[in-house]
């Protein structure tokens, strides 16, 4: 209260000597305090203008080491989702090559199956055999004996044929009769007629050997007046096609899974 | 007077030269500006009391610049540079308040 009262009494000259204080006035105090001056109007502007575009580089240490922290955790983060989005990448890359394999797979044993099952021509080395038989003797069970022995020595298609071309594929549920008429041998409900030309795919030697063995097909058909030549081929056909019946009762089972 | 047209002459140049305020100097500028104003108002109420003088106003302008520039290195060595420096700007604060209240009282009477 006492100092208001003072400044009270002052005030009157205050004013006046402000305006004193506005008269130019040279001296070198003067000059001094207006650089002086001159100096803080500048750093305050360039502080204004530092403070306004504030980039990192104004940043405290603390802030910085929040602010990296940040940037560091968003790059774990982005990483984290780069590495499983390759993955899952990778993942349907090979899912894809697996499905690719997969039919290629599936393809050839098609094809493989479709040999074993006669439903389809098949082409290779082989043999052909051709048995005379003027006599009527060879017997169902002699073109059975035949052709277990050509399976025996690793024959992998093999077909019965018999006059004008006829021929009937080999599958596994071929059977072979004695022709009621006496006329030849009815294989799968066909019926034969002498000469007949077996054909069969597999390594021809051996297959050759096998029919040739002291004992054998051969020999057997020597034996009773009927003969037997055998051809070794590098490349033979078997032409003759089986018509699978589909099955009435079995079905195809589900892989049973693995324990 | 000429204390005045050195501000002018200064902010304009600042703001003609668009300075970028070097790395070394940024963590003290600020503080540095603060204690300068702090400086500048205590120099117009002198003024206003009839008691200024130049080279009291050149001292305590340089010497405010220094000891606040001196507490926020001081701070920042000892790991309180941001509570130091706001210490050092609430202080300038109160007295520049201080002193435009003196100011204001010469002029305004009141």
């Amino acid at each position: 209260m006492v100092d208001e009262q003072t400044h009270g009494a002052a005030s009157g000259t205050g004013r006046r000597r402000l305006r004193a204080a506005m008269r130019p006035g040279l001296s070198r105090g003067h000059l001094l305090a207006g650089l002086l001056c001159a100096v803080l109007g500048f750093a305050l502007v360039a502080q204004v203008r530092q403070t306004q575009n504030a980039t990192i580089g104004a940043l405290r240490q603390g802030e910085l080491v929040a602010l990296l922290q940040n940037v560091t955790d968003q790059s774990a983060r982005l990483d984290a989702q780069a590495r499983q989005l390759e993955q899952q990448l990778t993942e349907l890359q090979s899912g894809s090559d697996r499905a690719v394999v997969a039919e290629q797979v599936a393809r050839e044993r098609l094809d493989v199956y479709a040999v074993l099952a006669g439903t389809r021509a098949a082409s290779g080395p082989g043999i052909q055999l051709d048995i005379t038989d003027p006599g009527r003797v060879v017997s169902a069970a002699t073109v059975l004996d035949t052709v277990q022995e050509l399976r025996g020595a690793g024959a992998e298609a093999i077909q019965v044929g018999g006059q004008n071309g006829a021929a009937v594929r080999v599958v596994v549920d071929t059977a072979f009769l004695d022709d009621p008429a006496g006329r030849g041998v009815e294989v799968d409900g066909r019926v034969l007629i002498p000469p007949y030309r077996v054909v069969a795919i597999g390594d021809a030697a051996s297959l050759h050997r096998a029919l040739a063995i002291p004992g054998g097909i051969l020999e057997t058909l020597q034996t009773r007046q009927a003969s037997g030549r055998v051809i070794e081929q590098q490349s033979i056909m078997v032409s003759a096609q089986h018509d699978p019946k589909a099955s009435r009762y079995a079905r195809a089972a589900e892989p049973a899974a693995t324990p | 007077m000429i204390a005045l047209l050195g501000l002018v002459v200064g902010v304009v140049a600042g703001l003609v030269l668009e300075p970028t305020v070097p790395v070394w100097l940024q963590p003290y500028l600020p503080i540095a500006v603060v204690a300068a104003l702090d400086a500048v108002f205590g120099g117009l109420r002198a003024v206003l009391d009839g008691i200024f003088d130049d080279r009291v106003f050149t001292v305590s302008f340089l010497s405010n610049i220094v000891v606040a520039a001196l507490m926020v290195y001081l701070g920042d060595q000892l790991g309180v540079g941001s509570q130091l420096a706001t210490g050092v700007v609430v202080v300038l604060g109160i007295r520049i308040f201080s002193n435009a209240a003196a100011i204001r009282r010469h002029v305004f009477k009141a």
